[in-house]
């Protein structure tokens, strides 16, 4: 376990530095992050001028997105795809890691450039985050990160049957982006959207974070909450060794 | 012949004191470097090309040779249009190629071993063909004739309705010079064109190459770094290294322009009698596969050659000699070699 | 120029022949086409659960609009970003050079050089959403009002291809910057009436970016046949465009220092 972790500080560190020489293409991608929450921030001011719960919760969104950022597709899908996939396997670590220490550094990154347009959005839409709900989500905002990494390596796994591995991924993400908390925030929907948007792990990994640092969650629903967050996240992990194994069955056989 | 008269005996490529130089930018390794390059950049100036000259008349294969990076392919991104040159001046078919008319574009064509055919993967070669049938404005029944001929030429029956993604490396170069040749064009730059070739492949692209010059009276612009191709096509060669030009001339000649030495192959009659060979010349590393036993090779200096070849027969009881230059492809390793220290 | 459109005729018809032979990704590309479009909708219809009105637009108004932006996006993604996309990555691998050695023009032969025709089920569907949106709106759209917004269609498409295009041209001077996920970004701006924006980012997105030009004014048009002068000022601005593009291309290629040795 030791071993594990040190062997994802090491990938984290190399993949950072890496992904460093092309920083001036990582702006962009974090702004490309950025526009479905800004877009929401905009649209929901506009429907509802003066509401500042809506903005902080579009902020606090902004900052949940960036955090948890996920690009399997590209990171892993594109390794199938070009074969460096089976250079990955004939390293003495699991394949994982190597995938896991790239997404947390992109997600470093991502919140390091993205830091001055969090700024900038709180300060122009007027977001009003209390220190003490911030800390509250932090709990939350791992597990989101956690889920939605798991979830996007699941679907990015799709590359060893098929070759549209990012259009399933970015089905998967029209689904973050619907059910999720980007589309309408899940408070200002009606019943039954909003409990059903709740139990799916679509919210948890995205807006769920970002209600309880705007102070939209409270007690017994926050708990719920995590319970919800924490059980996605042991299924969705499940699943992913699953199909993972699966799957290297099939890249031995095929070779794909 | 150099006195023969007729339209055709006019230089098709012209280059004079052809330069090109880059500015590069500078980097140097590390964060604090590159937190500096973000407001200050540092840039290299690069000559590609210096001050070469060459003229290329129709008919003629040449070969254009130098180590990697020593403007080769530069000189020919300039001559077809593709860069535009920041001396001296080129003239291909009359045309400068920097102003990419389309009259002189429909003449020529550029074909690269590393890319032998461009355009969406997903078609077909025919679709292809198609493509550049329109795009070159080669009329319908040109077309046909054209097709079939290459067809035969490049034995592409097969080929033609596949697509390009399914086809290997000897196919899509075959078809790529299907493509390039489709429209008849009479300046032909191919670079490197069989890299990454099969013998078997590379020998029936050579053929091809050879067949379409003859037939068409095309001129030929070709680098490649395998001299048996070199040898098999080109009777003149032109050798830039670092951008300068080193030599343009007969092939058969370049070894004695490039090499000092001379090889004397030397048979000895009586084995018996221990020879020192040192004091004739230098041994060459005798590979067992090229020398009997009483066989030796001496390296010696061009100048040399003859007073040493007299005193060998004088001196050693010999069966047979030889005089030959090195072969071409230890006296390029030789040249590329001191070129690169 | 009529060679152009013949040469870009058959490439689009080869490149649709042989894209409807694979049916898996017919349906595949359907399936992402009708999510990512109903995902657009819900969205929209979450929003006017809480408002009756977004920036003067009603809710079947901003359908028509979004349906709009979805034939503009269409378009786009079967003709121009098969091309253009990662257009650095082109010319750095020397690609790019083959496309030089051909007699027609770069920027032409560059950017329309290959397609992707399944992209154009998006038009279809956008099509269907505008007219389900005018018809939500239930206003009275007139003959007039319909070729205004055609024509305002054909001026939008010449203006994202010309963006798209100078976009493109920046590597001529820039090898390292890529801002095609930059372009996205602002590109999704237009999926709303660009009324609802502040009015700095308005002016930004009216005056400079002409991100109101793609479907804002275009739908407008169609649901108020009262702005026809949009329709000459956009003609104006698409001509303006693409000149300024072409201009682009020229001065770029004359600096053009090709990848490859």
């Amino acid at each position: 376990m030791i071993r594990m972790l040190r062997l994802v500080g090491l990938s984290i560190w190399r993949q950072s530095l890496s992904q460093w020489s092309w920083r001036s293409f990582l702006i962009t991608i974090v702004i490309g992050q950025s526009v479905t929450p800004l877009l929401g921030l905009l649209v929901w001011s506009a429907a509802l001028p003066g509401d500042s719960q809506v903005s902080t919760y579009y902020v606090a969104l902004l900052a949940v997105q960036l955090m948890t950022a996920s690009y399997e597709h590209h990171t892993l899908s594109n390794g199938i795809y070009d074969g460096t996939l089976a250079r990955a396997l004939v390293q003495p670590q699991p394949v994982v890691i190597d995938v896991i220490g790239s997404n947390l550094g992109l997600r470093i990154w991502h919140l390091i450039f993205g830091l001055p347009l969090i700024a900038i959005a709180a300060v122009v839409a007027g977001a009003q985050i209390d220190v003490y709900e911030g800390m509250l989500a932090l709990p939350a905002v791992v597990i989101a990160g956690a889920l939605r990494f798991v979830f996007t390596y699941l679907l990015a796994l799709s590359a060893l049957w098929t070759e549209r591995a990012h259009g399933v991924v970015g089905l998967g993400e029209t689904l973050i982006f619907l059910l999720g908390g980007t589309a309408a925030p899940l408070g200002y929907l009606p019943e039954p959207f909003r409990s059903v948007g709740q139990a799916l792990p679509f919210w948890s990994m995205l807006g769920l974070p970002a209600e309880i640092a705007a102070g939209t969650i409270h007690g017994a629903a926050l708990s719920q909450a995590y319970a919800v967050q924490l059980g996605w996240l042991v299924v969705l992990t499940a699943l992913a060794a699953v199909i993972w194994r699966v799957g290297l069955r099939r890249f031995a056989a095929v070779g794909a | 012949m150099p006195f023969e008269t007729g339209p055709d005996s006019d230089p098709v490529v012209v280059i004079s004191e052809l330069g090109m130089t880059y500015h590069a930018p500078v980097r140097t390794a590390g964060l604090k470097a590159a937190f500096r390059a973000l407001w200050r950049r540092e840039y290299q100036r690069i000559e590609a090309v210096a001050d070469v000259s060459f003229r290329l008349t129709a008919g003629e294969i040449v070969g254009f040779l130098g180590p990697n990076g020593a403007g080769k392919t530069t000189t020919m991104k300039i001559l077809s249009g593709i860069l535009h040159p920041t001396g001296g001046e080129a003239l291909v078919l009359g045309y400068t190629p920097k102003r990419r008319q389309p009259a002189f574009l429909k003449q020529i064509a550029l074909l690269r071993g590393s890319q032998p055919i461009d355009g969406p993967i997903e078609l077909t070669v025919l679709d292809n063909l198609h493509y550049r049938r329109l795009l070159y404005d080669v009329p319908q029944r040109q077309f046909q004739t054209n097709v079939d001929e290459l067809t035969d030429m490049l034995d592409l029956e097969s080929l033609l309705l596949r697509q390009v993604r399914a086809l290997s490396l000897g196919e899509r170069m075959r078809a790529g010079l299907a493509v390039a040749l489709l429209h008849r064009p009479r300046v032909l730059f191919l670079d490197e064109p069989t890299i990454g070739l099969d013998a078997s492949a590379a020998m029936a692209f050579r053929r091809s190459i050879a067949t379409y010059a003859s037939r068409t009276a095309a001129t030929v612009l070709l680098t490649s770094h395998y001299m048996t191709e070199v040898e098999a096509l080109c009777s003149r060669v032109i050798l830039i290294d670092k951008g300068r030009l080193r030599y343009d001339g007969n092939l058969a000649a370049l070894a004695t322009h490039l090499s000092p030495y001379k090889l004397l192959r030397v048979t000895t009659a009586d084995i018996s009698e221990p020879v020192a060979w040192d004091s004739y010349g230098e041994p060459e590393n005798s590979d067992p596969n090229q020398c009997a036993p009483n066989q030796v090779i001496l390296r010696v200096h061009r100048q040399d050659a003859p007073r040493i070849t007299s005193r060998l027969l004088a001196e050693v009881p010999i069966a047979d000699l030889t005089v030959a230059d090195p072969p071409l492809e230890t006296v390029m390793d030789e040249f590329y070699r001191a070129g690169v220290a | 120029m009529l060679k152009l459109i013949r040469l870009f005729a058959t490439l689009f018809s080869m490149s649709l022949r042989r894209q409807i032979t694979f049916r898996a990704d017919l349906v595949f590309e359907l399936v992402l086409t009708v999510v990512g479009l109903a995902a657009s909708i819900a969205a929209l219809g979450m929003i006017y659960t809480r408002t009756d009105t977004l920036g003067g637009w009603g809710p079947g108004e901003a359908i028509a609009l979004l349906g709009t932006f979805q034939i503009i996006t269409g378009l786009r993604t079967a003709f121009v970003e098969p091309n253009l996309q990662w257009f650095g990555k082109q010319v750095k691998e020397g690609t790019f050079d083959a496309i030089l050695t051909q007699p027609a023009p770069a920027i032409f032969l560059a950017s329309l050089n290959t397609c992707a025709p399944l992209a154009l089920g998006q038009v279809g569907l956008g099509a269907i959403v505008v007219a389900y949106g005018v018809h939500e709106a239930s206003v009275s759209i007139t003959p007039a009002g319909v070729a205004a917004w055609l024509a305002l269609l054909v001026a939008a498409t010449v203006i994202m291809w010309a963006t798209r295009a100078l976009l493109a041209a920046l590597v001529f001077w820039a090898p390292e910057l890529t801002l095609d996920v930059v372009y996205d970004s602002v590109w999704q701006f237009a999926r709303y009436p660009v009324d609802i924006y502040q009015r700095p980012l308005r002016m930004l997105l009216t005056y400079v970016l002409p991100v109101a030009f793609l479907a804002t004014v275009p739908a407008r048009v169609l649901l108020d046949t009262g702005q026809l002068v949009a329709v000459p000022v956009s003609i104006g601005l698409a001509i303006g465009s693409y000149l300024l593009a072409h201009l682009a291309w020229q001065a770029g290629l004359r600096r053009y220092t090709s990848a490859t040795s």
